[in-house]
């Protein structure tokens, strides 16, 4: 049988299936987690927007039309409420960093590894919101151009010059590692 | 292209989003260019240092506490309510449409009665005053069912009123 469509099971939670919003979140979750982690560096933080886009999309299920794919409807959301917790956030100190688990690396390796995770995380932290947003999604989610611009409500030029001005920013931050 | 058009272009050009004219442009200046070539390198550089930042996985039971919250804040079903055996929801859209965009329809219903208010008066005040003979006519056959049909109290009166400012005056 022809598994039912983002877009299809969407429709049916707007009616009230609950069975089909399940399937949503175990077919997105996995994203959400990712990009909230990546954008806020902090896992109860993020574990609570990643929760929170759910909802807000099982709300806004009634108002859904299927104009843009479920996947761009989606990472908005979540994007919209990452960049709002982002400026309600604390910058992270060194100290939120989490120690490497790698078992192959010596205490002082492990510690080097510490200090590079920081200073990317700094450097991620200290970019203006729709910069990082951009940089995120180009980056770390694969997304084109055009998909970031939709959901930034952009066009795909100002994208390119959000991506230019985050790496710029990102290179003069990360030059010395 | 030029060093300074190539590098306005390189992060474009490093995510693969140039057309492909512009692609090709853009190799052939880095195959002879080592100054722009040093620059994708470092662009590519910052990219895999981006790399290292790992995520932890997913917190177990992630999908049964979405779950969960969202049972509490289940939409309750549509009601639907069948008129003739159909299901007749003609002002579907409208329960649909945000508080907005319901204040922007019936501002916008509203604007179109006013005009049409006052686009009937013009009409109306623009036509010609003037009684034909034949209608002034039919509407003599009419003064029966007048408020004040000849010779009754009222038509006496009003003749009475009407003259005594001219008595008034004679005086």
């Amino acid at each position: 049988m022809k598994e039912a469509t983002d877009e299809q099971l969407m429709q049916a939670v707007a009616e009230g299936d609950l069975d089909a919003f399940d399937e949503l979140v175990l077919r997105y979750q996995s994203i959400a987690w990712k990009m909230a982690h990546r954008f806020l560096g902090d896992a109860m933080e993020a574990e609570d927007v990643a929760q929170e886009s759910f909802l807000k999309t099982l709300e806004a299920a009634r108002r859904y039309r299927p104009t843009a794919t479920f996947r761009t409807y989606f990472y908005r959301t979540l994007t919209h409420l990452c960049i709002d917790r982002t400026r309600k956030k604390q910058l992270t100190s060194i100290d939120d960093i989490p120690e490497a688990m790698d078992p192959s690396l010596s205490p002082d390796e492990s510690l080097i590894e510490k200090e590079r995770r920081a200073r990317v995380r700094l450097a991620l932290d200290a970019l203006p919101p729709k910069q990082k947003a951009a940089m995120v999604l180009r980056h770390y989610e694969g997304l084109s151009y055009t998909e970031i611009a939709q959901i930034l409500g952009v066009t795909p030029k100002a994208v390119e010059g959000l991506i230019t001005r985050a790496r710029a920013s990102l290179q003069a931050r990360l030059s010395h590692l | 292209m030029n060093c300074k058009e190539i590098l306005s272009r390189l992060h474009a050009y490093v995510d693969g989003e140039l057309p492909a004219r512009l692609m090709r442009e853009m190799e052939e200046h880095l195959g002879v260019c080592p100054s722009c070539r040093s620059q994708v390198e470092r662009i590519r550089q910052m990219d895999n240092m981006l790399d290292s930042m790992s995520v932890p996985p997913l917190p177990e039971g992630f999908s049964a506490r979405v779950m969960a919250e969202a049972r509490k804040r289940a939409l309750p079903v549509p009601e639907k309510r069948p008129l003739m055996g159909l299901d007749w929801m003609p002002l579907r859209w409208f329960a649909d449409l945000t508080l907005p965009m319901r204040l922007a329809a019936c501002a916008t219903v509203l604007l179109a009665c006013l005009l049409g208010m006052l686009m009937s008066r013009d009409l109306s005040l623009s036509g010609s005053p003037r009684t034909t003979v034949v209608e002034a006519e039919n509407l003599d056959g009419f003064e029966w069912f007048s408020p004040t049909p000849p010779a009754s109290l009222g038509s006496a009166y009003l003749t009475l009123a009407l003259s005594a400012p001219e008595d008034q005056g004679a005086r």
